[in-house]
C-alpha cells in the first residue's frame, strides 16, 4: 500500500509521466497540427515557454561549478554535486521537450552535420549537445562511485575523471555562458514580436545573469526541500551563502532592465494599464524588488521559510520573464490567439515530472548529498530468498499499484486526446458557405479568400454530373456539395437512424430498411425510398457521415487531378495554384485604395 | 437517445476498451514477472514447457476430457465459452464499432450462424447458472461474483439478440443501450475479475509446474495466506 505522503508523491508524478506519455504518442503519430495549439502564426508556444525555464534554473551547475573549481570557494562543495545534477536534469529536460517541438524531430542531429554558421540556432545546439555532454561527464563519478560499478574499468575510468575535472568544468562554463546568452539573442532575430517592455539589446546578458541568479536560488529551494524529504535540517549557512549570490544578480539584472527601458523612454508604457503592464509590474515588483527588500533583512535571514519563500519569488519572477516574453506577449495576429491543447499541456507537465523522478531516484540511491551513501533498494529486494517475501516487499507493491495507475491514466488519454479517427472535430466547427455562379462557380466554403474559380460549365461536357453530385438531399435534382458536407472541417452526420425509426413506427420497420441483420451493410440505399437522389457510383456503400468539406472537395477533385497531371505529363494540373488562388482587386479599384 | 448511443459506442466504448486491453497487459506482465522470480528463486529450475505446453492445450480444447466428470456442466462451460467468445468477436456490427474507433477490423462471420450460436449461449449461460445454484458443491465455491457475471453475460446476450429481432416490444434504442453499456460494464471488469483467464490461461499449468519446485514449507505459506496467521489444517 502507498503509505506515506513521499510514495503519494512518486504516485501523483508517475500518473502526470504516464499522461504525459500518451500524449506524446498522440503526438508523434498524428502531427503537431493535430495535437498542440501551435500554427503558423504561433510557432512558440508552451514547450518553449518551458524550455527557456528549464535552462534559466539549470544556472546553479555552473555557478557552483565555479565558485568550486575556478574560485576555490571550499565552503560550496557540498552543493556542488546536486547543483550538477539539477542542471544536468534542467538540460535534459530541454533536450526531451525540444524532440516533441520540432516538426522534423528525427533531424535533431542536422545541426551538428550541416554547419549554418550565421545562425543562433547552430550555436544553441552546439552548445546545448556539448554542455550536455560536459554535464554527463561531470556527474558521471557520482554514478560510478555507487557500488553496482565496482569493476576494474569502470573505477579507471572514474579515476580518469577525477583527473580530469577542471577541463570539463571550465568548458561547462564556457558553453552554459554562451548557451544561456544565446537563447536571449533568439529574441534579437524578431524584435517586431517582442513586447517593448520585454526587448532589449541586452536580453542575452540578461538572459545569463538573470539564470546565475534563478539557478541558484533554485538551488536554494532544492536543498531545503531535498532535506525535508529525508527528514534532515538543510544548512542554515549555506543556504543564506546562496540567497546572498542570488541577491546579488538580481540586482544586477534589475538594473540592467529597467536602466535598458527607462534609457529608451519605454518605461513610461509599463504605467499604461494594459495586462501586459500589470504583468511586467508583478514580475518586476514581487520577483524582483520585493524579495531583494526580504533578503537585506536580516530577520529575514535568519529563517529557513523567509528564505525559501525570497528565492521562489525570485525562481518565479525569472520563469516569468522567460514565458512572458516566449509565450504571453509574443505578437500574434488578434484573430489567431493561442491556447494550448491538452496533449500539450499533458506533455509539459510530463517533463519536469519525469525529471523529478530521476532527481529522487539519485538522490535516494546515489551520494548526491552531503554525506549520504548508497542504498541499494532494488538488488536487496531481488535477491530476497523467499518467494513470499518478495511479494510482500514494498517494491512489487510499488509496481502493481502504480502498473494499475498506468492503465487508468493512459485509458483515460486515449478517449480525451485527440486521435486519427476525431482530429478533425478537434478544430472550430466553421459552417460551409455556397459557391456563388453557375458557369463559373466562385467555392471559397471559410470565405478566407482563397478560393477556386472552378469551371462548372466546362467541367460539365467533360464529366458525368454524378461524378460530383453523387448523392442528392430528397426531392432534389443536383445538391450542392455544401448541403451535405456542410462543416468546413469536421464531418457531419445526414442520416439520422432514430428519426427514420420513428418516422416509419419503430421496430416493426426495421426490415423495411434491413435486408435480414440489422447492421449498415443490409441497409437498402436512400434511392430506394428517395428516387430524387440519384447515388452516384463514388458512395457505393451506406455511410452515416459526410467528410469535411475540404474533404471532400480534395477527394473529389484530387483524384481526377492528379491522375489527369500523369497521364497527359502536365505537372501543373495538380499543384496548388491550379484552383486556388487569392482575388485582387481590379485595377481601377486598387488605384482607389492606394489613393485613399 | 440517439446521442446516449452515440457517446456509449463512441467516447465510452474507447475507454472501457483501453482500460481492458491495457489491463489484461499489465496482468500478463505482472504474472510473468512473478513467475521468473519464482523460477528463479526455486530449488530445482528445469521445467518440461512441451508438456506444460500440451496440457495447456489440452485444455484449451477439452473435447476428450469433457466425459470424465460432470458431462453436462462440462459441455455447457465449453458452448458457453465458444458462444461467447465468436459472438463478440466475429459479429459484423462489433467489427464495424471496432473500425468506426481505432480504424481495425477483421473477417465476421455471417449473422444466422452467430444468432444461432446466440441462443446455444444463451442455453448454455442459464444451464451453468442453474448448476452452480442446484449443485451443492459449487454453491459452497461461488461467490456473489460467479452469480453476477453469469447474469450480466446473459443481459448482455438477451439485449443483443432481441435488438437484432424486429417487431420485438422493446424499443431499439433502449435495448441497445442497455447492450452496449452492460457490454462495457463486463469489459471494464474483465481485467480485475476471473474472466481474466481469457488471457491468463497459457499461464496456468506454467504457474502449477513452477508451484511444486518451490522451497518445502511453501505449502504452510499458501495455507495462511488463504485462511490468516493461525492456518488451518487441510
Amino acid at each position: 500500500m502507498i503509505s506515506n505522503w513521499r510514495e503519494w508523491t512518486k504516485t501523483i508524478l508517475w500518473g502526470v509521466v504516464l499522461a504525459g506519455g500518451a500524449a506524446a504518442v498522440m503526438r508523434f503519430a498524428f502531427g503537431l497540427g493535430v495535437t498542440t495549439g501551435l500554427d503558423d502564426a504561433t510557432p512558440w508556444g508552451l514547450w518553449i515557454a518551458l524550455k527557456l525555464g528549464f535552462v534559466a534554473l539549470s544556472g546553479g551547475g555552473f555557478t557552483l561549478a565555479a565558485l568550486v573549481y575556478v574560485f576555490r570557494l571550499e565552503s560550496y562543495r557540498p552543493l556542488v554535486r546536486r547543483a550538477i545534477l539539477l542542471a544536468l536534469l534542467g538540460y535534459g529536460s530541454f533536450i526531451v521537450s525540444l524532440i516533441f517541438d520540432l516538426g522534423l524531430p528525427w533531424h535533431i542531429y542536422m545541426p551538428i552535420l550541416h554547419w549554418q554558421h550565421h545562425s543562433v540556432m547552430f550555436e544553441i545546439a552546439w552548445c546545448v549537445v556539448l554542455y550536455f555532454s560536459v554535464l554527463v561527464l561531470e556527474f558521471s563519478p557520482v554514478v560510478l562511485e555507487h557500488p553496482f560499478f565496482q569493476n576494474a574499468v569502470l573505477q579507471k575510468a572514474l579515476h580518469l575523471l577525477h583527473k580530469t575535472t577542471p577541463v570539463w568544468v571550465i568548458a561547462g562554463i564556457v558553453l552554459s555562458t554562451l548557451h544561456q546568452s544565446s537563447l536571449g539573442a533568439l529574441f534579437l532575430m524578431a524584435p517586431h514580436r517582442v513586447h517593448p517592455l520585454w526587448y532589449s539589446a541586452w536580453i542575452p546578458v540578461q538572459f545569463f545573469i538573470s539564470a546565475i541568479s534563478a539557478g541558484v536560488m533554485f538551488l536554494l529551494l532544492e536543498v531545503y526541500l531535498a532535506e525535508r524529504w529525508f527528514n534532515n535540517e538543510a544548512r542554515l549557512d549555506l543556504m543564506q551563502k546562496l540567497a546572498q549570490i542570488g541577491k546579488f544578480t538580481l540586482g544586477l539584472y534589475l538594473i540592467m532592465r529597467v536602466g535598458d527601458l527607462l534609457w529608451r523612454g519605454v518605461l513610461p508604457s509599463a504605467l499604461d494599464g494594459s495586462w501586459q503592464s500589470v504583468l511586467f509590474a508583478a514580475e518586476i515588483l514581487l520577483g524582483g524588488v520585493l524579495p531583494i527588500v526580504l533578503l537585506s533583512l536580516p530577520a529575514i535571514r535568519q529563517h529557513k521559510e523567509t528564505l525559501i519563500t525570497s528565492a521562489a519569488l525570485v525562481v518565479g519572477g525569472v520563469l516569468s520573464q522567460r514565458m512572458a516574453l516566449s509565450m504571453f506577449t509574443l505578437w500574434r495576429p488578434a484573430e489567431q490567439p493561442y491556447t494550448p491543447a491538452l496533449a500539450e499541456v499533458l506533455i509539459a507537465f510530463a517533463i519536469p515530472a519525469a525529471a523529478a523522478l530521476l532527481y529522487l531516484f539519485a538522490m535516494e540511491n546515489l551520494a548526491v548529498r552531503e554525506g549520504s551513501t548508497q542504498a541499494p533498494r532494488i538488488h536487496e529486494a531481488l535477491s530476497h530468498p523467499q518467494w513470499g517475501a518478495y511479494q510482500d516487499h514494498s517494491l512489487w507493491g510499488v509496481i502493481t499499484q502504480r502498473s494499475l495507475l498506468a492503465v487508468f491514466v493512459v485509458a483515460l488519454a486515449v478517449v480525451l486526446l485527440p486521435n486519427q479517427n476525431n482530429a478533425m472535430a478537434t478544430l472550430p466547427k466553421q459552417p460551409v458557405q455556397a459557391g456563388r455562379g453557375w458557369e463559373k462557380l466562385i467555392l471559397d466554403g471559410n470565405r478566407a479568400s482563397y478560393q477556386v474559380n472552378f469551371a462548372h460549365a466546362e467541367h460539365q461536357e467533360r464529366l458525368d454530373c454524378q461524378v460530383c453530385h453523387h448523392l442528392n438531399i430528397p426531392q432534389d435534382d443536383a445538391s450542392g456539395c455544401w448541403q451535405c458536407h456542410s462543416d468546413f472541417s469536421q464531418p457531419t452526420t445526414i442520416f439520422e437512424h432514430g428519426l427514420h425509426q420513428r418516422t416509419l413506427q419503430g421496430n416493426a420497420s426495421c426490415e423495411n430498411c434491413h435486408a435480414g441483420a440489422h447492421n449498415r451493410h443490409t441497409a437498402i440505399d436512400c434511392q430506394e425510398c428517395h428516387a430524387s437522389t440519384e447515388q452516384g457510383e463514388r458512395v457505393s456503400t451506406f455511410t452515416l457521415e459526410a467528410p469535411g468539406y475540404v474533404q471532400a472537395m480534395h477527394g473529389v477533385c484530387l483524384e481526377c487531378h492528379q491522375r489527369e497531371s500523369q497521364a497527359r505529363g502536365r505537372a501543373d494540373l495538380a499543384v496548388c495554384s491550379t484552383c486556388h488562388f487569392i482575388p485582387q482587386p481590379a485595377p481601377e479599384g486598387q488605384a482607389r485604395l492606394n489613393q485613399e | 437517445m440517439d446521442l446516449w448511443l452515440a457517446l456509449a459506442k463512441g467516447v465510452f466504448l474507447r475507454f472501457v476498451l483501453a482500460v481492458t486491453i491495457l489491463g489484461l497487459l499489465r496482468h500478463v506482465a505482472l504474472s510473468l514477472a512473478a513467475l521468473w522470480v519464482a523460477i528463479r528463486r526455486a530449488p530445482a529450475q528445469s521445467l518440461d514447457l512441451r508438456q506444460i505446453f500440451g496440457e495447456t492445450l489440452a485444455w484449451l480444447f477439452p473435447i476428450r476430457r469433457l466425459h470424465r466428470n460432470r458431462f453436462g456442466y462440462s459441455l455447457a462451460s465449453f458452448l458457453f465459452h465458444v458462444g461467447v467468445l465468436f459472438t463478440s468477436l466475429f459479429l459484423v456490427n462489433h467489427i464495424d464499432i471496432l473500425r468506426d474507433q481505432f480504424g481495425i477490423g477483421w473477417y465476421a462471420i455471417p449473422k444466422g450462424i452467430l444468432d444461432l450460436l446466440a441462443v446455444v449461449t444463451i442455453i448454455a449461460g442459464s444451464s451453468l447458472l442453474l448448476f452452480r445454484i442446484y449443485a451443492s458443491s459449487s454453491r459452497q465455491l461461488s461467490q456473489l461474483s460467479d452469480y453476477g457475471l453469469l447474469v450480466l453475460i446473459l443481459g448482455i446476450f438477451w439485449s443483443g439478440f432481441l435488438a437484432g429481432r424486429p417487431g420485438n416490444p422493446i424499443p431499439y434504442a433502449w435495448l441497445m443501450l442497455f447492450h452496449t453499456l452492460s457490454g462495457a460494464a463486463l469489459l471494464l471488469v474483465i481485467p480485475y475479475s476471473k474472466i481474466a483467464h481469457c488471457v491468463l490461461f497459457p499461464l496456468i499449468r506454467l504457474g502449477s509446474a513452477v508451484g511444486w519446485r518451490l522451497a518445502p514449507l511453501a505449502g504452510g505459506k499458501v495455507v495462511q495466506r488463504l485462511h490468516g496467521p493461525e492456518g488451518r489444517q487441510i
